[in-house]
């Protein structure tokens, strides 16, 4: 039988916008076949969570387990091995739930649980807090001539099946612009000029804000590996 | 056979030379077998994206590698690794004394040349260096940085390099 405390209702999805704090972890599975550190002794980070996909990637949120939490007993790490099978999987799981008019019935959720998923986890806060310029300095300028910066940002977003369900969207902006202008950064960020043949010109700011993103995470070791100490 | 205190002087000097060279193999050789261990472990991941990814990758190491160790030889890591990842890239890390950091991230691509980031960051995890060069220009451009026992700030090192310190398009 699926887990009812994942089945998101109006009082749960309250519950944990009320709950989460900056030291709650956000929790992701990897496929078992994923080695998590090298064998010369680092994490793996980069193999452990798909960044490229990072603009809506799926998390799921493990409570800080003191009593300012009382949603607290409610999340546990395995969460994230349930995985949602069958004809619905896609209405089930990728459907906000808004209202208890939506509540999934049990019945209806058919779902595997793959004991050797592994299950990566860091605190919401390292991942929100990582805000950055990228530049761009030509040859003999004394000043970069493109500066963009992002940000992250990290919703609530329950779905029907998985009331503790997050999303993470990449940010960014040119520097001039005024600040509320930040929209998603996607793999190509297209440039207002355009090249010989007419085209606009591709930035490509993506892949290395995502690099520093990850080396952020592996240099100041954020990023850890959730292990289960039953027998 | 007599020698002169010159002579003997002289052999004394090529045998220290020797040495050297066969510790500089010896590192070389020690280093080239880690780096090849984790392309035999970590590359057929590859294939989970693409065949010709994981050939690219494959090609992409061949090249890039010897490239990375001669700079790398002289630098004297403290720990070396490498990865793949999801996205279609190669990732190294160098680890050095003074707590420098070296991230080196080569994105594969299958429609264009691939594409290579460097990252070196010092003490207090401080951002050193951020470039998109090719293999050879950016370790040319960090080696320096990481033997450099004083660190210096980034916009002094901007302003003396006058080059991108971070990516170009």
């Amino acid at each position: 039988m699926y887990p009812s405390k994942l089945i998101s209702t109006e009082e749960k999805v309250a519950l944990i916008k009320s709950d989460i704090c900056g030291d709650c972890t956000l929790v992701s599975r990897v496929d078992s076949s994923v080695e998590l550190t090298t064998f010369t002794g680092e994490l793996n980070v980069w193999a452990a969570l798909d960044w490229n996909k990072i603009n809506g990637k799926s998390l799921n949120i493990l409570f800080c387990h003191d009593d300012n939490h009382r949603s607290k007993n409610l999340t546990h790490f395995e969460d994230v091995k349930y995985e949602i099978i069958g004809e619905n999987r896609k209405e089930l799981t990728q459907t906000i739930f808004k209202s208890n008019s939506q509540k999934a019935k049990i019945e209806d959720i058919k779902f595997k649980f793959d004991e050797s998923t592994k299950v990566v986890g860091f605190k919401k806060k390292d991942l929100e807090e990582i805000t950055d310029k990228y530049e761009k300095w030509p040859k003999g300028k004394q000043k970069p001539s493109v500066e963009y910066i992002f940000k992250i940002e990290i919703l609530h977003d329950p779905t029907l099946v998985n009331a503790f369900h997050f999303e993470v969207n990449l940010l960014g902006r040119e520097d001039k612009k005024k600040p509320e202008e930040f929209t998603r950064i996607t793999k190509n960020v297209f440039s207002k000029k355009k090249d010989t043949k007419g085209n606009y010109i591709v930035r490509d700011f993506f892949k290395p804000i995502v690099s520093r993103i990850t080396n952020q995470f592996s240099i100041n070791e954020h990023l850890f590996i959730l292990e289960s100490t039953r027998f | 056979m007599n020698c002169t205190n010159k002579e003997k002087a002289r052999i004394e000097f090529r045998s220290s030379e020797c040495q050297v060279i066969e510790v500089s193999l010896l590192q070389r050789k020690h280093l080239s077998d880690l780096f090849n261990k984790c392309r035999d472990l970590y590359f057929p991941r590859l294939k989970t994206i693409s065949e010709s990814i994981f050939k690219n990758a494959v090609i992409e190491y061949s090249n890039s590698i010897p490239k990375i160790l001669d700079r790398l030889i002289e630098l004297d890591p403290l720990n070396v690794s490498l990865s793949v990842s999801a996205n279609a890239s190669l990732h190294y890390i160098f680890r050095f004394r003074n707590n420098k950091i070296l991230f080196l991230e080569t994105f594969l691509e299958e429609t264009k040349s691939n594409d290579s980031y460097f990252e070196l960051y010092g003490n207090e995890k401080k951002l050193l260096y951020a470039s998109k060069e090719s293999i050879e220009d950016g370790m040319q451009e960090v080696a320096p940085l990481i033997k450099e026992t004083k660190e210096l700030e980034q916009s002094d090192i901007r302003n003396y390099k006058q080059k991108s310190c971070i990516p170009a398009n």
